[in-house]
């Protein structure tokens, strides 16, 4: 069960500044603590640059999440980019194709409780991430 | 028009000479690709002209230190390295501390701080200086 969901449109870096300050306010009106809220407001960032640099256009959705007594915070990161062909090379830690740290894609999974990711080359990729209070 | 470029670039990232060869940087904000870039400019700019050996970037006013902010922060290290001045990141909160591990940042190398106190307590250092304290107490 969902509610309440802010969607950001991602098409200049002032954009990824956005989604990143939308997602913090977010958590920390759900009443995540201040550590767990920038984890969130660093993965957002990590998905909201992607979608910049590789896509130049997509969206980052927000919204709080219920499961059972469990609440939390989902963030879906939707590009109609290039895709990714490898999604196995891209979440190992250090590969990148733009000689980035190549640790955005890992490093997300790892700040957040929930990671699942969809990409077929030449159409897209989707990305949901979720973090439970 | 170069000369022009040098003081917009000192206006929009002013840099503290704190002591004498010790520089000191506060980061607010975002820290974009622009904002990285003009940070590195101004940084490597100023220690040819102050001849500095030390720079304390305080980024303790920095809303996020995803992996692009990092390695901004990681080149800035290595640049400034080459030209013969050591950098000190410092500000590093708690929250920032454990994201940084938790996204699996390796700053290897950089040397860094909690506090700008602790900082400059080792920028003086680094730069063979000594604070003593007057007389008694």
């Amino acid at each position: 069960m969902t509610s309440e969901a802010q969607r950001i449109e991602i098409e200049a870096e002032r954009d990824v500044r956005l989604a990143v300050r939308t997602a913090v306010d977010a958590a920390r009106s759900l009443g995540f603590d201040r550590t767990r809220s920038l984890m969130i407001g660093t993965a957002v960032s990590e998905l909201a640059r992607n979608i910049h640099v590789h896509a130049c256009q997509g969206y980052i959705s927000i919204e709080t999440s219920r499961r059972g007594e469990a609440i939390g915070l989902r963030i879906v990161a939707q590009d109609d980019g290039p895709g990714i062909e490898d999604l196995d090379l891209a979440l190992q830690d250090h590969y990148s194709t733009r000689r980035s740290l190549g640790i955005g894609l890992p490093g997300t999974k790892r700040l957040m409780d929930e990671f699942d990711i969809s990409s077929e080359p030449g159409k897209g990729t989707c990305i949901s991430v979720s973090k439970w209070k | 028009m170069e000369k022009k470029d040098t003081a917009d670039l000192e206006n929009r990232i002013p840099i503290h000479e704190v002591w004498d060869k010790v520089l000191m940087l506060p980061i607010y904000g975002i820290v974009d690709s622009k904002k990285g870039q003009d940070i590195m400019e101004a940084i490597l700019q100023k220690v040819v002209a102050t001849k500095s050996s030390v720079i304390i970037l305080d980024i303790l006013g920095v809303a996020t230190v995803d992996s692009a902010v990092a390695n901004h922060l990681i080149k800035i290290t290595k640049a400034t390295r080459l030209m013969g001045a050591d950098c000190i990141i410092s500000g590093i909160s708690p929250a920032i501390a454990q994201t940084i591990v938790s996204l699996g940042i390796e700053l290897g190398e950089v040397k860094t701080n909690a506090t700008l106190k602790d900082a400059l307590a080792a920028a003086f250092q680094l730069a063979n200086l000594k604070i003593v304290a007057i007389g008694e107490g």
